[in-house]
């Protein structure tokens, strides 16, 4: 765990443990996994949820020079129903919150999503009352890539990890594709871990209107400066 | 190329500079004390020379109406309607920026509300660009503009019961816990997310459940009304849709609600604020240098012209002139930037009508101009470039070549995507006569920016208001006629090639010399310096520990910016953080024309129309 | 004669078993969650309003029949394309003939207006 803390939550599938479908592994079903894993993930469908600047990489990421085409992914889906990754780019506000949790409700099985950018993935620079700390609070995320905006090749990294994850999958455990009903527009994490992970850290702490060192008024400038005030001031 | 033209303005509306006047000698002023005698609570002059008339408000409309339609005032445009508040349960206080275009002089009339009675007489029917700024005021603020034809929530979404963000009294994280506005914001029903006017287009009844469609965690539809008589013979029932915001074509997180008579746009609503970041509110915390990093993020196509604008602002505030050097580097920036968020629009425009090549054109021309940003400052996009008093650093050896060599193969690439779209059937026939805004009714609803000069107003900021020496520049300002979709795609084309020009001049009168000023009090001085002389030193730590102090004083900036004109609104209370700091942003107002532009036309053309006007979300949420 | 249709018969069945064999890999290999959420009307991330059985114009009844009829009428055209020097003249005739009804039938509607569309 992180830093040898073992009070923060578990998030995400690593817990869920494995629930065994009941099929034998043996050779025929390793090399399926195989086969339908490597058609899987050489032929994602990306569904952009792109928003803000994170979104301009990812479109600059799809066009020639970095070319998402390589991967099997340039025909973007903009309809969740023909999509497999959600690739939320962009800060997330409470507005738009529950447009991408039933988006991501709509999409089929099997589905990823990546959180690409700080923003997404933990609020970035805006820790205030309008943005989203981190998506994964809404929809289960599988990979978080960090940078503000991440290059195009950082984002490439990331879906590359997400083709790796896809290769670890099996037909065998149904953990993986877990989706209860009723999670449907529901928040993928707890109240208690919600306030666990959103709560202000670093430079969020703090975010104050006094103005330089606590107790310092305007400082005389040793140059004059022209000042136009108003004749009422209040 | 027909019918775009640099076309001579007509004699009464004159663009060019106004003399730096004394604020009590302003004609408008003088006329206004003459004629309103003791509304006029008190005059003055911002940074940048703007008469400021402080108003009583229950006279603010008559002094507002007077302003545009008496001739010699004839303040046809209204540029911005910000709220201020300075804390302390003083009253709020309303900006009115205003410019006439026939005289070229600019004013704003400033009306203070207390608190105990926050009214003001809504000005929609004077300029109808002011319906959306009133909303925004109304939701950040909490003034009631009595009279709005629409008064609801515009950033925030429909029934936000935190509070209203601006007001110095909300907490910035505001008002619940995140684990309760998460809870809130996925249980929101039809009346949070859909407005009065539009349940009721739809027929539907408020506040009533479909049986047996509960969804878990889905809010309920709501029942329909009976249907109208099918009496009406043939014609088909109209549709409510949403188009966004999760759509390829919106060009970003907007929302439109459409009611459809088969494929006629009958009515459009656009809904905003899907993005709304609370910049204005979170720059309130940082310090006047920490706020440049937030100025990218609003416009993310043409980042640097927001940085160059906000630092301008702030260095007007403090009364200082910026050296030849970083001004002539602000232009190339400048253009620069207009050249990169052009491409885009071109890139998405085209895309948007099934044009994919010139997207990819684009997008590489854009690759070129992301390798200038990042060889200067490291990042692709969002660069951070200015600093109060300069730049956040001097330029890397080869910087200028690469600049012209990228400048000298712009041409071909351009001349290439108006080979593809110009003459071609397809594209004239999907934006010719699609879209069409006239004169007036642009200026009324405030467009500025290319969406203006296509309907024939040849309004420039850098022409009308020259800011970073733009009037020693040689270039022109493409003007078009008709005031459709194809005008304004070709007045964008024209205005690359303009900047094309003056990069070229600006690239050879780059000048040496320092890049910063040399003022230790505004700008950390050279790092060498500080490492090894006592007093750089001092002024070092100073200016980190205690932040930049910019003396106390109110100016709006305006700028032109690659959509419209960019007014950045400051307000200093004498410290190292801004007391207001207000994004007028272009797309915003321009946004606020679509209804207009689309209604009556086909559904196709809304997204031509949209793509025409050239938005971008992250500045019209902010 | 007949060898030119086993060719024909095989590509049908090759085409056949095709699409069989990716209906039954997908089938097998596929994870199946069905949600209720999954079935809503998709509409941009927010819940529609209303109904979407509307009555539509009749306009596109009308484009969508004279489009059926003369794509008909085009296809009737391809094999009579393929093998229409052997008819000879008297096949070029017959043609004529048919496509002066459909003609006939254009003129008409077009008198109507039923190319317009508002």
């Amino acid at each position: 765990m992180a830093n040898g803390r073992t009070d923060l939550p578990v998030i995400g599938r690593a817990d869920a443990g494995d629930v065994d479908t009941g099929v034998p592994r043996s050779w025929i079903t390793t090399r399926l996994d195989y086969l339908i894993n490597w058609s899987r993930r050489n032929s994602l469908w990306p569904m952009p949820f792109g928003t803000a600047c994170c979104a301009i990489e990812m479109m600059a990421a799809a066009a020639s020079k970095y070319d998402l085409a390589r991967f099997g992914m340039e025909r973007m889906s903009f309809s969740p129903r023909q999509a497999d990754l959600m690739i939320v780019a962009g800060r997330v506000s409470y507005k738009l919150a529950p447009v991408m949790r039933r988006i991501w409700d709509q999409m089929p099985q099997p589905k990823w999503c990546v959180s690409m950018g700080a923003c997404a993935s933990s609020g970035g620079m805006f820790d205030n009352y309008t943005i989203v700390q981190g998506i994964d609070q809404i929809v289960p995320v599988d990979v978080y890539v960090p940078g503000c905006p991440p290059r195009p090749e950082s984002l490439i990294y990331g879906l590359l990890m997400i083709q790796e994850k896809i290769k670890g999958e099996s037909l065998k455990n149904d953990a993986l594709r877990a989706e209860s009903p009723d999670a449907a527009g529901r928040p993928n994490l707890p109240s208690d871990a919600i306030e666990l992970v959103a709560q202000p850290f670093g430079n969020s702490t703090r975010q104050n209107r006094v103005s330089g060192i606590e107790g310092s008024g305007p400082l005389q400038r040793p140059r004059d400066r022209r000042e136009r005030l108003l004749e009422h001031q209040d | 190329m027909a019918s775009t033209s640099v076309s001579q303005a007509p004699a009464e509306l004159i663009v060019g500079a106004p003399r730096p006047e004394d604020a009590a000698s302003h004609p408008a002023v003088a006329a206004l004390r003459k004629r309103f005698g003791a509304a006029i609570l008190s005059v003055g002059q911002d940074a940048v020379g703007t008469p400021i008339v402080v108003v009583d408000p229950a006279r603010s409309y008559d002094v507002l109406e007077f302003l545009k339609t008496d001739p010699a005032m004839s303040y046809d445009f209204l540029a911005d309607v910000m709220g201020v508040d300075v804390g302390g349960g003083r009253p709020i206080r309303v900006w009115y920026q205003l410019w006439s275009h026939r005289h070229g002089r600019n004013l704003r009339i400033e009306a203070r509300v207390p608190f105990a009675d926050l009214r003001l007489r809504s000005v929609t029917p004077l300029w109808r660009a002011a319906n959306w700024l009133e909303r925004e005021v109304w939701d950040m603020f909490g003034v009631t503009f009595e009279g709005h034809p629409d008064l609801r929530r515009i950033l925030m979404p429909e029934n936000y019961d935190e509070g209203f963000p601006l007001r110095k009294e909300f907490p910035l994280r505001g008002r619940f816990t995140r684990s309760e506005q998460v809870r809130r914001c996925l249980n929101r029903s039809a009346e949070d997310v859909y407005a009065r006017e539009e349940l009721e287009m739809a027929g539907v009844l408020p506040g009533t459940k479909a049986p047996g469609d509960e969804m878990p965690g889905l809010p309920e539809l709501p029942a329909k009304a009976m249907p109208e008589s099918v009496a009406d013979g043939l014609e088909g029932e109209r549709m409510v849709i949403n188009m966004g915001p999760q759509h390829p074509a919106t060009h970003g997180v907007l929302r439109l609600v459409l009611r459809l008579d088969g494929e006629t746009v009958e009515r459009c609503i656009p809904h905003i604020g899907y993005l709304h970041t609370g910049f204005e509110k979170t720059c309130e915390y940082r310090e006047w240098n920490q706020v440049i990093p937030y100025t990218d993020r609003m416009d993310y196509l043409a980042p640097m012209i927001y940085n160059v604008a906000y630092a301008g602002a702030v260095e007007s505030l403090l009364g200082i002139e910026i050296t030849p050097r970083c001004r002539v580097f602000r232009v190339i920036l400048t253009e620069l930037n207009r050249i990169f968020g052009h491409l885009l629009w071109l890139g998405t425009t085209a895309i948007d009508l099934g044009a994919f090549t010139v997207f990819l054109y684009t997008f590489e021309e854009r690759e070129k101009i992301h390798n200038l940003h990042e060889a200067y400052c490291g990042a692709r996009i969002t660069n951070s470039a200015t600093r109060i008093g300069g730049m956040l650093a001097d330029l890397p050896v080869g910087w200028v070549e690469a600049c012209r060599e990228f400048v000298r193969n712009l041409t071909p690439t351009i001349d290439e995507s108006e080979r593809l779209l110009t003459n071609n059937a397809i594209w004239q026939a999907r934006t010719i006569d699609v879209g069409v805004i006239d004169a007036a009714t642009a200026v009324s609803l405030g467009l500025t920016g290319p969406n203006l000069r296509a309907s024939g107003i040849p309004y420039d900021v850098r022409k009308a208001r020259p800011y970073l020496g733009y009037d020693e520049y040689d270039f022109d300002v493409p003007v078009g006629e008709r005031g459709d979709t194809y005008d304004r795609y070709l007045v964008r084309i024209e205005e690359m090639r303009q900047s094309i020009r003056i990069l070229d001049q600006a690239l050879d009168r780059l000048p040496g010399g320092p890049m910063n000023v040399d003022d230790p009090t505004v700008i950390l001085p050279p790092k060498s310096e500080a490492m090894s002389s006592i007093d750089a030193m001092i002024a070092h730590f100073k200016l980190v520990m205690e932040g930049l102090q910019v003396p106390a004083g109110e100016v709006w900036y305006s700028v032109e910016a690659s959509k419209g004109e960019l007014g950045i609104g400051i307000v200093s209370d004498g410290g190292s953080k801004p007391v207001r700091c207000r994004f007028r942003a272009p797309s915003f107002v321009n946004l606020g024309s679509l209804p207009h532009l689309v209604e009556g036309g086909l559904v196709s053309d809304v997204i031509a129309v949209n793509a025409s006007l050239d938005i971008v979300l992250g500045e019209i949420d902010r | 004669m007949r060898q030119a249709y086993i060719g024909i018969a095989i590509l049908l069945l090759v085409g056949l078993l095709n699409a069989a064999l990716f209906l039954v890999l997908s089938h097998m290999a596929s994870v199946r969650r069905p949600t209720p959420a999954k079935a809503a009307p998709y509409e941009s991330g927010i819940s529609p309003l209303g109904d979407t059985r509307e009555r539509f114009s009749v306009k596109f009844y009308i484009v969508a029949m004279l489009f059926i009829v003369f794509d008909i009428e085009t296809i009737f055209f391809l094999p009579w394309a393929a093998i229409f020097r052997e008819l000879g003249l008297f096949g070029l005739i017959e043609m004529f003939v048919f496509v002066l009804v459909l003609a006939a039938g254009l003129a008409y509607a077009w008198k109507k207006g039923a190319l317009e569309w508002d």
